[in-house]
């Protein structure tokens, strides 16, 4: 047990003595890999965000229509509320249907402007109309719409398919730019640090050789590599989490207040994820490219005929 | 210990480096190997500590077959041997005790703590205090004596010593010279490969190769205690 604490702490000294060999290089190495994982980070933040609204959006897909009311100008007859809000609840689809009087809308779009509805007062009379608020399942969206625009004293129907078409969009697109920077990120780094790795070996071969005649285990020898390959993948990987963590905290406290309407998912459960995934990643690619660049270096080896 | 018969070694590109040769080494003997440079002394501790396979014949080595050794196999008879090398083969940065340790952490537990078997093997070799020192700092004859501590540290049953006087003046290669040989026991092997005869006392061995082009000629002395 003493032996492996020793050895333990032999292997770590021995990957500090590695980074410290050959410390800038290895230090821009450590910054480029910050870097790309911050990409990365910024773009799977995005996704989660964006996935999150069209979570919310889905769960609640309401509609708001629109009746005819009592106008002077017109002699079109008047519609019942009541009347059309229980043809409207029998349409397949529908899952509820309230009626929501002008004061009540007045009173949602105060709470919604928060700070900001001191402007409704600008108004003398209530501007805003009744309706009637249906929630909807998300999959019959089209058909519901059609069957509602049909019934008789329905002037307009106001949904938010182009919002969630949007954000749908939006959450496509950084799927895929996500996965297309996350294969980027994982080249990038495989190849930085198989590169970082065949360096290390080759400034150490003599080390190495004296190691191999001395009969060390392959994994003796290697494993310090693997240490240097983990601290420069998974440090980084770590670092951007870190910071676009920080990012995070930072810009939910500034969005909060002036954009209570944007319902942000739980920063802790968002700063959580980054460090589970951009970790996995980086503790994945760092041992991938540290078996690379060791059986690289091991394959173009200069020892030849010599075993 | 160290049985060969009909063993030669000839390198992909052709050259001959030991002609066909047999010769049986038991336990606890001290052999000199002599020879003028290229002679194939080098190339015969290469073969024994695994580095090549022998091209023909029968080797073995502590018991381990050399043809079509597995590369597990040589590592595992490696662990046995203590190699001393003319270059030293310490590494730079570290201490005279962090380069002995090197040699044996990765080697079955012992009873004691690592720096301690590394302290008592420098205490052999009369660097105790030097302990310590980066390696840079030590002389070539104290690093030498670095290297034998890390095999006596191993508690090899055979020693290898390729050319461990050649970059040492007289009064230091006298001083390695005698180390090894001290080193000889009833479970210890020491083989010592040089070209400096004058230094080397014939009585005190068991045994002398002598090599020419390739070609080993064995004689045997006394038991040479």
């Amino acid at each position: 047990m003493k032996r492996r604490m020793d050895n333990a702490i032999h292997h770590l000294r021995e990957a500090g003595i590695l980074f410290r060999s050959n410390l800038f290089s290895n230090l821009m190495s450590l910054l480029s890999t910050t870097l790309v994982f911050l990409f990365l980070a910024m773009i799977l933040a995005g996704w989660r965000t964006t996935g999150h609204w069209v979570g919310l959006i889905r769960s609640g897909a309401e509609i708001q229509i629109f009746h005819r009311i009592a106008d002077v100008s017109s002699t079109a007859a008047i519609v019942d509320p009541g009347v059309l809000s229980k043809e409207i609840s029998r349409i397949p689809g529908v899952e509820a249907v309230i009626f929501v009087n002008a004061e009540e809308a007045r009173k949602r779009m105060t709470e919604l402007l928060g700070g900001e509805s001191d402007a409704l007062a600008q108004f003398g009379e209530n501007p805003f109309r009744p309706f009637l608020e249906a929630r909807i399942r998300l999959e019959d969206m089209n058909a519901v719409l059609s069957a509602i625009s049909s019934l008789d004293g329905v002037e307009s129907i106001r949904d938010n398919r182009s919002i969630l078409e949007m954000l749908i969009g939006l959450e496509n697109a950084l799927r895929v730019l996500g996965l297309a920077l996350g294969i980027a990120v994982g080249i990038f780094t495989f190849v930085l640090l198989s590169h970082i790795i065949r360096t290390g070996v080759i400034h150490n071969r003599e080390q190495i050789r004296t190691l191999r005649l001395l009969g060390a285990p392959e994994f003796h020898i290697a494993f310090p590599f693997f240490l240097l390959g983990l601290f420069v993948s998974a440090g980084g990987a770590l670092l951007a989490a870190g910071l676009v963590s920080g990012g995070i905290s930072l810009f939910w406290m500034k969005m909060a207040s002036p954009l209570p309407f944007l319902p942000l998912p739980a920063p802790q459960t968002l700063q959580a994820g980054l460090f589970g995934i951009l970790g996995g990643i980086g503790v994945l690619l760092g041992l991938l490219g540290t078996a690379s660049g060791l059986l690289s270096a091991r394959n173009g080896g200069d020892e030849g005929y010599f075993r | 210990m160290i049985e060969a018969q009909d063993v030669s070694l000839q390198y992909p590109d052709g050259t001959v480096a030991l002609k066909p040769f047999s010769l049986f080494i038991g336990g606890g003997e001290l052999i000199y190997v002599t020879g003028p440079s290229g002679s194939g002394k080098t190339s015969l501790l290469q073969l024994l500590l695994g580095m090549v396979a022998p091209s023909s014949g029968l080797l073995s080595v502590l018991n381990q077959p050399m043809s079509g050794a597995r590369g597990a196999d040589i590592r595992k008879l490696r662990r046995k041997v203590g190699p001393v090398f003319q270059e030293f083969r310490l590494t730079a940065g570290r201490s005279a005790c962090e380069n002995v340790m090197a040699g044996i952490r990765f080697l079955r537990p012992a009873s004691g703590s690592l720096r301690q078997e590394a302290l008592e093997a420098l205490e052999r070799v009369g660097l105790s205090h030097k302990a310590a020192s980066p390696i840079e700092h030590l002389s070539w004859g104290e690093r030498q004596r670095v290297a034998i501590a890390r095999a006596i540290a191993r508690k090899s049953e055979l020693i290898l010593a390729d050319e461990p006087t050649g970059t040492l003046d007289k009064e230091n290669a006298l001083i390695i010279l005698s180390l090894l040989i001290s080193l000889r026991d009833e479970k210890t092997t020491v083989l010592i490969t040089t070209h400096a005869t004058h230094l080397l006392e014939p009585a005190r061995a068991s045994g002398v190769i002598r090599m020419d082009s390739g070609r080993l000629d064995m004689s045997r002395g006394g038991d040479g205690r």
